[in-house]
């Protein structure tokens, strides 16, 4: 639904989005992971028409942004939550936006309930929470009841309720058959909402593939064990083709062998376990990983495991 | 598919009357216009017998009962400015533009509302101040008055809904190439007061070709009621015209152009 072809941006001498290329497909959450800085924003922005790419393209259903007869019911976007004026109420902010994108009046109603804000719809928007802000920028984003859609950061600033309910709502949105965009730099949220990934770290494409696969790096996954005979049962694993490397807490870890042959080799060898886990790769983890070359500011004094 | 007419000029206006800031300018306007008017008129017919000769001879009784416009024109400035400079501000702009991607669109919707506020406003104002003045100046038996047919007196009243919209849509545009409030205020102020100002220390070729042709001199042949064909910046009612037609359409045009080549609009 959403296609990127090559897709450059720069100001001046700093390439902010380098030759980006994606295809999302609808009916599932596609997250879109990077630093802050890496570029997100900015693809966002392009997808919107709200920035003139320097270089490729970007289209939405086979459309230029520009040339969708109606942009607000095809695409729902949720840029920047506060960027609202706090002197007009929720209703009303809704309602120019809704008469701009050529909504019926009652479809207002309808999305300020669906969001949970039915009962400060008449209050002004500067008197919100963030977390209200993010809310009306949601029913902002529903009004049209679009195809596709982009959330820059959603659960910035929401309570753990708010967090759960976002959640939730994305997941409903793409089994709806919707094409869900959403971009994040915290990795554990994506975890949980999405099933395809594209990561881009200095405004390159790093990963595009579904988010289990991300996961999977030998080198990130291991078992931690922890022993009173930790040398020699070092030696044994390393026998029989384990990996093993010594953290600072004396623990092992210990890749090319699972737990339960771990387990087992010790009882073989009569040696004592106190700790034997499994430890799967987290998203934040396999992140770190490939972005390790793309993070824009690091500490140079930095002591690389 | 969705309209100017439609669609983008009712959520401009639905934009500008949902923000209270709106209304409080309006009144400020009202009170400055009409206000300041009325006072003046008060003030001209109790001390009538005390104006020098010549001043009594060609009494301008329709200049005297709106000598307020002019400060509520500033207000009215401010609220062109407002329309779009707060968009700018808090970044709403992105919205309005992602909705509709149509950069003359958008500006076009904009440019009517305000526009059609100011003229109602100025033609509104004009004619309260002017019929309560001339009430309030033949309370003197003494001072001349002026109906609503009196010369000059209607295009006078309609100009200044001209005046009004226009620096409204001077604001207006000034806000969209400098994306600020303050910029665009003080663009448009300086605009109305250079005239006024640097008319006095300029020689009578610079007055009567370049001041003659700055917006608010260009404004005043429509909405001054008594002209003085004599004055040095004089080009009479459709050169006027013409000519404060001239500075709305170049400074939108110049908007409209910023706004297609910037990112985020």
């Amino acid at each position: 639904m959403i296609k990127a072809q090559d897709l450059t941006k720069r100001y001046g001498t700093t390439t902010a989005v380098d030759g980006l290329s994606f295809d999302l497909k609808p009916g599932v959450v596609t997250g879109f992971l990077g630093p802050n800085g890496a570029g997100k924003s900015t693809t966002m922005r392009m997808i919107l028409g709200l920035d003139r790419p320097t270089s490729g393209s970007v289209t939405v259903g086979g459309k230029s942004y520009q040339d969708l007869p109606a942009p607000l019911r095809e695409v729902g976007a949720l840029l920047d939550a506060k960027a609202v004026h706090g002197a007009r109420t929720a209703y009303r902010h809704l309602q120019w936006v809704a008469q701009a994108g050529g909504i019926p009046r009652r479809r207002v109603g309808e999305v300020l309930d669906l969001a949970g804000l039915g009962g400060v719809a008449d209050r002004k928007v500067g008197s919100f929470s963030l977390g209200m802000y993010q809310r009306l920028g949601i029913a902002t984003a529903l009004l049209g009841d679009p195809p596709v859609l982009l959330f820059d950061e959603p659960v910035n600033g929401l309570d753990p309720e708010g967090i759960f309910w976002i959640r939730t709502l994305m997941r409903d949105l793409a089994a709806e058959g919707r094409t869900v965009f959403v971009s994040s730099h915290l990795m554990n949220e994506m975890q949980e909402t999405a099933e395809h990934v594209v990561v881009i770290g200095r405004g390159e494409l790093i990963a595009d593939m579904p988010i289990t696969e991300f996961m999977q790096r030998d080198s990130l996954s291991h078992v931690r064990v922890v022993s009173p005979r930790a040398d020699e049962l070092a030696r044994v694993l390393a026998g029989v083709g384990g990996e093993v490397t010594r953290g600072a807490d004396g623990a092992l870890a210990v890749t090319g062998l699972d737990a339960p042959k771990i387990g087992d080799l010790a009882l073989e060898h009569g040696l004592g376990v106190h700790e034997l886990t499994p430890v799967r790769a987290s998203l934040e983890a396999a992140f770190m990983d490939r972005t390790r070359a793309s993070v824009q500011y690091r500490p140079t004094a930095e002591g690389d495991q | 598919m969705t309209t100017l007419v439609g669609n983008t000029l009712p959520a401009e206006w639905t934009k500008l009357r949902s923000v209270r800031s709106t209304w409080v300018v309006i009144i400020a306007a009202l009170v400055v216009s009409v206000g300041f008017s009325v006072l003046f008129s008060f003030l001209t017919e109790a001390n009538y017998a005390g104006l020098p000769a010549d001043q009594r001879t060609g009494f301008d009784a329709a200049g005297t009962s709106m000598v307020g416009m002019n400060l509520g024109l500033i207000i009215v400035a401010v609220l062109g400015a407002l329309a779009t400079s707060s968009e700018y501000a808090t970044g709403m702009i992105r919205l309005t533009l992602s909705i509709t991607p149509g950069r003359g669109r958008v500006l076009a919707a904009k440019a009517i509302v305000v526009a059609a506020l100011g003229f109602v406003l100025g033609t509104v104002f004009a004619t309260l101040a002017f019929l309560i003045g001339q009430a309030v100046l033949g309370i003197n038996p003494a001072v001349p008055t002026l109906g609503l047919t009196g010369p000059g007196v209607l295009r006078s009243l309609l100009g200044w809904g001209v005046e009004m919209a226009a620096f409204g849509l001077l604001a207006l545009a000034f806000a969209v190439m400098m994306r600020s409030a303050a910029g665009a205020i003080a663009t448009t102020i300086g605009l109305i007061f250079v005239p006024a100002i640097l008319g006095a220390f300029l020689p009578p070729w610079a007055q009567s070709h370049v001041l003659a042709y700055f917006p608010a001199s260009a404004a005043e042949q429509l909405s001054t009621a008594q002209l003085d064909p004599a004055a040095a910046t004089y080009l009479g009612p459709l050169t006027g015209a013409g000519t404060l037609v001239t500075w709305v359409a170049v400074a939108l045009v110049v908007a409209l152009s910023l706004m297609g080549k910037r990112d985020s609009g």
